[in-house]
């Protein structure tokens, strides 16, 4: 007599057999399109609302900025220009790697990878001193003409029609951009949330303390991509903020505009720890004593 | 952190038969798991839980499998079944095999009585010989109702006289604090 455990594994094989002449094993883009779709909503939806903070003035900066680029969110007028070179979604991940990005572009407009990171880099306001990497905010954009130059340039432009309509000043374009990165890989969601994390961050670093946040070092080690191994964390980089004190010296991705928000405008308070709650949620506090009453009660290691 | 697509395809190109297979146990036909492995994947990958590496990935969507699986249970009865379900017709297509196959038809058949939590319980004892708690874990359920829901759904297939060793799978129970 067989095990059911047996049986069961013989119906898992049977199954394994049948997922060949499925549709998926052949064509997955119906799951790519509706998590592209998915994201792309959350975060039009931040997009709006901190848009509406920033004031209707400020929206007609940034939409201005971003033609022939318009970000999903906004409805597309009818195409004016009959000179459509190209029809497509390019669309930006948060916590995206500009790389991929990269790929996007390229793809759309069949050139290599390199190339469209010269025409994004080509695009940069000189704050970002040459490295795209964060330049770019997260979410849809249509492609309804023009050459890649173009779209590099409009991809860049949305980020910096934010900053000036967040009144960033331009001397700190680049550290609201690096801020901005960090916070959004730290904190992904919570305008609350975020804006304290800005603040814990700011703090630290106007007293001098080191950042000691891990996803600079994810972002350089590539642990999203790959395994780390315990002893492959103490490496000495600039972006280890356990051992060099400031900022990382780039952004690590994109970051929502809402996370660019956050950064632009921190909350107010003397909170110099931070920890997020399994549910994500995040905890602020200003001594180490209440953080490390903060781990306890949240059952992590201390 | 997003190279989801390119761990997704990864995913799929190596782990989609088990993946599908599993799904395929729980609910006995090619397209209901077909929908199923979908709806789990874009649980998945929508919350970025995927985009890590391809073992993690494999875990959430395997969850995902189990719970997008229970809530569609919920949802069953108002949607049209499927003719493909019907076991029957597997059973028409495997009969004239081998002994075997055709006891993993009657198992099949015995499964698809169960409701869906009840289904789900007994597929990861048997299946992935999962302890109990682990199983509770899994499915955000209490530690009791998968017992009653295992024993129920043991129970239910006993009465159908399948010509299957029903034993459960012998799992040791380690203790907390004693497990590193």
């Amino acid at each position: 007599m067989n095990t059911a455990h047996d049986l069961m594994e013989q119906l898992q094989g049977n199954g394994a057999h049948l997922y060949a002449s499925s549709a998926l094993a052949t064509d997955h883009t119906r799951v790519v399109r509706t998590v592209r779709r998915d994201r792309a909503v959350r975060t039009s939806l931040l997009s709006v609302a901190g848009l509406a903070v920033a004031g209707a003035a400020a929206v007609g900066v940034a939409n201005l900025r971003t033609a022939p680029l318009v970000p999903a969110a906004t409805p597309t007028p009818p195409s004016a220009a009959p000179s459509t070179i190209v029809d497509a979604t390019i669309s930006v991940a948060r916590q995206e790697r500009v790389e991929y990005i990269a790929d996007d572009l390229a793809a759309v407009y069949g050139v290599t990878r390199d190339e469209a990171l010269d025409a994004l880099v080509s695009a940069l306001p000189q704050e970002a001193e040459g490295n795209p990497e964060g330049w770019i905010v997260s979410g849809e954009y249509t492609v309804d003409g023009g050459d890649i130059q173009a779209a590099a340039s409009s991809l860049v432009s949305t980020m910096t029609g934010h900053l000036e309509a967040f009144d960033v000043p331009r001397d700190q374009w680049r550290q609201t951009v690096v801020l901005a990165s960090i916070i959004q890989q730290e904190a992904p969601t919570g305008r609350t949330d975020q804006a304290g994390v800005a603040r814990v961050l700011l703090n630290r670093l106007d007293q001098g303390m080191l950042l000691q946040i891990e996803s600079p070092l994810a972002y350089d080690l590539r642990a999203d991509e790959n395994v780390i191994s315990d002893d492959g964390w103490a490496v000495d980089t600039p972006f280890n903020t356990y051992m060099y004190e400031g900022l990382p010296p780039s952004p690590i991705g994109t970051s929502t505009m809402a996370a660019l928000d956050a950064a632009a405008d921190p909350a107010d308070g003397d909170w110099l720890y931070f920890l997020r709650k399994e549910d994500g949620n995040v905890l602020l506090f200003t001594t180490f004593e209440e953080f490390q009453a903060g781990l306890e009660e949240q059952g992590l290691p201390n | 952190m997003t190279t989801w697509p390119a761990t997704l395809d990864a995913l799929l190109r190596e782990r989609g038969p088990a993946l599908f297979g599993f799904a395929y146990v729980l609910t006995g036909s090619a397209d209901a798991a077909e929908d199923l492995v979908q709806d789990a994947l874009v649980r998945t990958f929508r919350s970025g839980r995927g985009s890590r590496d391809i073992n993690s990935a494999h875990a959430y969507v395997k969850r995902a499998i189990t719970s997008a699986f229970i809530d569609g249970g919920r949802r069953a009865s108002v949607r049209p079944r499927r003719v493909d379900a019907d076991p029957a017709s597997f059973d028409r297509v495997t009969a004239d095999v081998a002994q075997q196959v055709g006891d993993a038809a009657d198992l099949q058949r015995a499964l698809l009585t169960l409701p869906p939590r009840e289904r789900a319980c007994v597929v990861l004892r048997y299946l992935d010989d999962m302890p109990v708690a682990s199983i509770a874990a899994e499915l955000g359920l209490a530690v009791g109702t998968v017992k009653r829901y295992t024993a129920d759904g043991i129970a239910r297939l006993r009465t159908l006289d399948l010509d299957v060793d029903l034993a459960e799978p012998h799992t040791i129970t380690v203790t907390e604090g004693r497990q590193r």
